[in-house]
């Protein structure tokens, strides 16, 4: 965890000093079929627990890229990106506080593109998306014989995003966008043993991860 | 609005109508599954050991016409509690917790019930003599690459001589077997899915009391009770459920729980008969013999657990976990040494091979200073007639052909029916129970 965040720093600080460099923070609403199951499985099986588990949809999350090259007036650009993501569910009940945590760490490679001469831009982008799904109940990290109850899981994902620049102050730009991303996305077991404490249950350990982005960056120097 | 604005505006919320993927639409991402569980049918679940009861609980919560039918004439099945043989609560069948990373964790924590770590030491009954470890490692039976031989064979062929016999059928005990019968292979595939966790825990009460209290009260007045089932004719929509008073009881959908020797021995007739390939799975999956036998002493001579045993193969001191002053040694006897014990023919008899084996690693402390003993077979118990369901040489990956539904009518739940490891133990069965509602409504959903 202290090194998730400490690879975010590091692009955070990078951006400041380096060129065509850009930053960003969004939301993410996420889409994955077989977490729903499990989770709704978990809320089904349960009756005792009065408020249910929600699903994990909202996230937040911050990403840096940066952008190889100088030439300013290349239509098409490639950069490396490294974002990171995080979800939460909470219910609180009575005597029992269930939370769920997914943390997504996607490095990627970026293809830039201007839109003609307005200031649109869109871009594509292949990313390996991983993931760490933890649990902790009453603030307590579930844990067995001291080892953590965790699952972690890979997948390849296609992103494309469209965005605006808008330019501040003259050589630099803040660029709201939009982005949607899809990863056939690949499970350990052990994910519903933290979502429902089962194994197989649900049926697959793949599932395919939709996400819809909304969020602004920071460029630092003009792409 | 004029015209053109509305125009516009309506357009444009089409548009975003399209490009909105319908998961966005907090409808279809229900935080529930079955959320609106709107079902006018009646349900019959037969058997109210835990998976039953979980059923019925959760059917009934949801509003769903429910009715259970149990041979004997209490609820719980192979859980129970022997009420005044010691002066702290003593469970009769299940008593520890496998693992609380499962729904009975969240019971437990969500009900504030205490539970402990059961981590006391083990002592090894080898060659003649008392030892805290073995020379060999025993941990053999689990890993890549083995055979579908059984445990019996497999320590021979790893080299653990004579003197690791009853090591090894305590290791086979512990999953309710024999050494002889159960597959190291399929054993050790089937555990591979287990993921409640390896710590065993026991209750300051009994697990049945926490059961009965937190699952079964709620759903008692709609238990009959000594009504074994003997028939179930599904040829027609409406099913009929035949006992053995001479009653009918007509249901739309039947959850079956009753343990798998029930249905190895057909003691319920299916009318059509189950398709073969069902009853064919039913038959590869083990139960074998199984007892709990309770010794009181007037002192505490012995030591936690004692493993190996030719009697029997694992001893363990009752009162780890409890708060009370009586000194209660377990003899938790499976398989091949339960059938042995069984054969004797009486608790005296049992109770004496008992002591006389205690006695030898004891120095004849067990007949000095013993008070009572209660026998708890389960595997002459009526409508039980075993343990709890192992995995045998040959099986195959048959538990997901004996549990699958028949007709979208019938529902097999019940421990040995879980797919997912859990097959064994209480919190596995509760799972079957509630997989097999899903299953069900999910036949009925509108
Ligand atoms: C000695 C022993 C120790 C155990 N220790 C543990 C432990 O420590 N921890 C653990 O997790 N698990 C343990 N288990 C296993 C655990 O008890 C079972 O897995 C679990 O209780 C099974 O529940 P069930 O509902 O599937 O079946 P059952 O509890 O067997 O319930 C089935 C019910 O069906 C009824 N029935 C049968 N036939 C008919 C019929 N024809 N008509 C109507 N009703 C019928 C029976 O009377 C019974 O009530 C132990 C089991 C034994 C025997």
């Amino acid at each position: 965890m202290k090194r998730f965040f400490l690879a975010i720093t590091c692009s955070l600080c990078f951006g400041v000093v380096a060129q065509k460099v850009r930053v960003g923070a969004s939301y993410t609403y996420l889409y994955a079929g077989q977490w729903d199951k499990a989770i709704q499985t978990y809320n089904f099986s349960r009756p005792f627990l009065t408020k249910p588990q929600p699903l994990l949809i909202h996230s937040a999350g911050v990403s840096g890229t940066y952008f190889f090259g100088d030439d300013n007036e290349k239509m098409l650009k490639h950069g490396i990106r490294l974002s990171y993501n995080y979800a939460r569910s909470t219910a609180e009940n009575t005597n029992f506080t269930n939370i769920l945590q997914l943390h997504l760490l996607t490095p990627g490679y970026v293809m830039h593109w201007k839109i003609g001469e307005k200031a649109l831009y869109a871009e594509a982008s292949v990313s390996v998306l991983t993931s760490g799904l933890f649990r902790q109940v009453n603030s307590e990290p579930v844990s067995d014989d001291d080892t953590p109850v965790r699952a972690f899981g890979i997948g390849g994902l296609i992103e494309a995003e469209f965005g605006y620049r808008k330019l501040f102050p003259a050589k630099n730009s803040i660029d709201p966008f939009v982005s949607v991303g899809y990863a056939p996305y690949l499970f350990s077991r052990n994910s519903e043993a933290v979502l429902n404490q089962t194994s197989g249950l649900t049926g697959r350990n793949w599932t395919g991860l939709l996400q819809l982005k909304v969020g602004v960056q920071f460029t630092f120097g003009v792409l | 609005m004029n015209r053109r604005l509305f125009l516009k505006n309506t357009t444009l919320v089409s548009i975003g109508g399209l490009l909105l993927p319908s998961i966005l639409t907090t409808n279809c991402r229900k935080e529930q599954l079955l959320e609106d569980v709107d079902y006018d049918g009646k349900v019959i679940i037969i058997g109210a050991g835990v998976a039953g009861l979980y059923a019925a609980y959760l059917l009934k919560s949801k509003g769903v016409d429910v009715l259970v039918l149990e041979a004997s004439g209490s609820h719980g099945g192979r859980m129970g509690k022997i009420p005044g043989f010691a002066d702290f609560p003593i469970d009769s069948g299940a008593q520890w917790l496998h693992g609380r990373n499962n729904i009975l964790g969240d019971l437990i924590q969500q009900t504030n019930t205490t539970v402990t770590l059961d981590d006391s030491d083990l002592f090894y009954w080898f060659n003649n003599q008392l030892v805290t470890s073995l020379p060999q490692d025993t941990a053999i039976f689990e890993g890549e690459d083995l055979p579908d031989i059984s445990f019996k064979d497999y320590a021979i062929q790893k080299g653990l001589g004579a003197e690791y016999q009853y090591i090894v059928e305590n290791l086979a005990g512990d999953q309710g077997a024999s050494a002889a019968t159960l597959s190291v292979y399929w054993n050790n595939k089937e555990e591979e899915n287990w993921v409640s966790g390896d710590d065993d825990f026991k209750f300051k009460e009994t697990f049945f009391d926490f059961i009965d209290t937190q699952i079964a009260s709620k759903v008692t007045d709609i238990i009959q009770y000594n009504t074994p089932v003997t028939a179930i004719n599904y040829a027609q929509d409406t099913i009929l459920v035949s006992d053995l008073n001479g009653g009918t009881h007509q249901a739309d959908k039947v959850i079956i729980t009753v343990p798998i020797t029930q249905l190895k021995a057909n003691k319920i007739q299916f009318s059509p008969a189950l398709p073969a390939e069902k009853t064919d799975a039913f038959s590869k999956i083990g139960m074998g013999a199984g007892m709990k036998v309770f010794l009181k002493f007037s002192t505490k001579f012995y030591d936690e657990n004692i493993i190996g045993g030719s009697v029997c193969a694992a001893y363990a001191d009752e009162s780890v976990g409890k708060t009370g002053n009586d000194n209660i040694l377990l003899a938790f006897i499976m398989g091949v040494q339960a059938e042995n014990l069984t054969a004797l023919g009486s608790d005296s008899a049992i109770t004496t091979a008992l002591l006389q084996e205690l006695d030898a690693m004891y120095s004849g402390q067990a007949t000095a200073n013993f008070i009572a003993s209660q026998v708890e077979n389960w595997t002459t118990k009526p409508y039980i007639e075993g343990a709890y369901g192992y995995s045998t040489v040959g099986m195959g990956d048959v538990r997901k052909t004996a549990a699958s539904q028949v007709d979208n009518k019938l529902f097999f739940a019940g421990e040995a029916m879980n797919v997912n490891g859990h097959h064994q133990t209480v919190h596995g069965a509760v799972e079957t129970g509630y997989r097999e509602v899903i299953n069900l409504l999910k036949t009925v959903q509108k």
